[in-house]
């Protein structure tokens, strides 16, 4: 609801005057700030970097390689002098913009030098270096749209360029097949970590909140990839020998340690930005994937009853925190999301139309009860808690 | 905002890169080189565009393959299996087309650096610089297809 239809509501109910009214939304109107105007800047300043990558990519032969080069650097030269000077006039939409079209400029340097000196097709090696030196671009960032870019690409081709290290690898296909959810598990862990550590070291406000977006799209990504993964590879099956159950369940002790040492090391941080559930959450998913990894293959049912768990989980706590920002539109993709988990499961038929149709129904009693029970339950704590301050 | 953070964000990147363009550009005017057999075709890269992807030829080079590091070793020196040599976009097309149909030889003129890796300096096709030689089959063609 818009703030003149809440005032008029307001205004209807005697809680505020006309006068008061108007006065609000003079000020509300001062205060608001053009939002298609940033986003536009942002688009053309993507435009602009693509572009000049895609003209350098034709490689235009009958210009000579000194010239390319000298063009080229003058041109990140202009776009940086261009960034400090909008910087020193507080032009900060301008600014974030030239940071990105900077960002890209450098990128698209990298690969006309690849491109002269004919350095190879290594992509992920040339978005590690490009990432390597727009740090310190990426700390001075105001707005989160390039932070976001370059936390993906630096924590991605990090891990690439881990992986093409031998000894790692084989370590990683080996995990992969003991256990494919504990690397997605340690995904999610790695980013919370990291975000965490980020903001309570001060690192840069920005990228901690880079890092915790990204970390939000992993679960989606996680969960998606990991419903769809399941009934396509339905002949995944936990192996009987003794030496892998043992290395899986190391594997996964070395996982919750990892999740412990993380929500230890943030715990002071985490109460005052309320991370702790995002730690539950994981904690939940983590149980899930476990059991998930050993029932995988056994039993059909099982399998699908858990892998739904885990959407359901997932969609159960944006609902909570639906709840927890007053946001009736993120309570309201929660639920749409969980209706249209259950009618998926109504398609994919676990067991047969009687067991769906009855665990269908069950699930729709206990959700009934747990959203008419919820307020009550939360009442009685809450008044409980006051009791006993007063004691 | 730090003022010196928003020069080292600006500045850091610009020396980083022509450190580098220094560093090829010194590997590449080294006297020592070695002409190495190879053959093609022509693929795109994302960042650099059109390329033509060249290998090594192992037996011809007399060249040998060394499995643990995934390198071949001519004369005592690392090389990587596969080049990439990276051209204009028309052209590459025309050169891919030419070479599937001529099948010349060709070479990769590289130059041999105190720190060991090998740089691409030239191309050549049949012991010709690879554009006079491009130079002179797309005249051919054009002769071909309009006789006067």
């Amino acid at each position: 609801m818009n703030i003149s239809k809440k005032l008029q509501i307001w205004e209807s109910a005697q809680l505020i005057s006309s006068e008061q009214k108007e006065k609000i939304l003079n000020y509300e109107q001062k205060q608001s700030r053009p939002l298609l105007y940033p986003a536009f800047l942002f688009i053309s300043a993507f435009c602009i970097g693509i572009g000049i990558l895609s003209l350098i990519a034709y490689n235009w032969d009958k210009l000579p390689d000194s010239l390319k080069l000298i063009s080229d650097f003058i041109l990140l030269t202009v776009c940086g002098l261009l960034v400090y000077k909008t910087t020193e006039q507080k032009k900060k939409t301008i600014t974030e913009s030239l940071k990105i079209l900077y960002a890209l400029l450098l990128l698209s340097s990298i690969g006309l030098i690849g491109q002269i000196y004919h350095l190879g097709d290594d992509l992920n090696a040339a978005l590690f270096f490009w990432s390597l030196i727009t740090f310190p671009l990426v700390l001075s960032c105001k707005k989160v749209i390039l932070p976001i870019i370059w936390t993906y690409i630096f924590y991605t081709t990090a891990v690439i360029k881990l992986l093409t290290i031998d000894i790692v690898n084989q370590y990683f296909e080996q995990i992969v097949e003991i256990s494919p959810f504990w690397v997605i598990w340690m995904n999610l862990i790695l980013y919370l970590g990291i975000g965490q550590l980020i903001s309570r070291f001060d690192i840069s406000k920005k990228i901690a909140q880079a890092v915790k977006i990204l970390f939000v799209m992993n679960i989606i990504g996680s969960v998606l990839f990991m419903e769809i993964f399941i009934p396509l590879d339905n002949s995944y099956e936990i192996t009987t020998n003794p030496a892998v159950n043992k290395a899986f369940w190391i594997l996964w002790l070395i996982g919750i340690t990892a999740w412990g040492i993380a929500l230890f090391l943030t715990s002071k941080t985490s109460r005052k930005n309320k991370e702790i559930p995002y730690y539950v959450l994981l904690g939940i998913m983590g149980v899930i994937m476990i059991t998930l990894n050993l029932i995988m293959g056994r039993t059909n049912i099982g399998t699908e009853i858990t892998a739904s768990l885990l959407s359901f989980s997932v969609f159960l706590f944006v609902i909570y925190k639906g709840n927890q920002k007053r946001s009736k539109k993120l309570i309201n993709l929660g639920s749409f999301l969980i209706s249209v988990r259950f009618f998926i499961i109504y398609i994919q038929v676990f067991g047969n139309m009687m067991t769906t149709g009855l665990g269908l129904i069950l699930s729709g009693i206990i959700f009934y009860l747990i959203g008419s029970n919820i307020y009550k339950l939360s009442h009685k704590i809450h008044s409980r808690l006051e009791e006993s301050k007063h004691e | 905002m730090n003022k010196s953070l928003m020069k080292t964000a600006i500045i850091l990147p610009l020396i980083c890169l022509i450190s580098w363009v220094v560093f090829l550009q010194y590997q590449i005017m080294q006297k020592e080189s070695i002409r190495l057999y190879v053959s093609g075709y022509d693929p795109r890269d994302i960042l650099s565009g059109h390329y033509l992807s060249l290998q090594i030829e192992q037996d011809k080079n007399g060249c040998r393959y060394e499995r643990k590091r995934d390198k071949i070793i001519c004369q005592g020196y690392a090389f990587k299996r596969v080049y990439q040599y990276y051209l204009e976009e028309e052209k590459g097309k025309t050169l891919e087309r030419m070479l599937a149909k001529k099948d010349p030889t060709m070479e990769l003129e590289f130059t041999l650096s105190p720190f060991g890796l090998p740089q691409i300096k030239s191309f050549y096709i049949d012991g010709q610089d690879w554009k006079e030689w491009y130079k002179e089959e797309t005249s051919k063609e054009k002769s071909i297809n309009n006789p006067k």
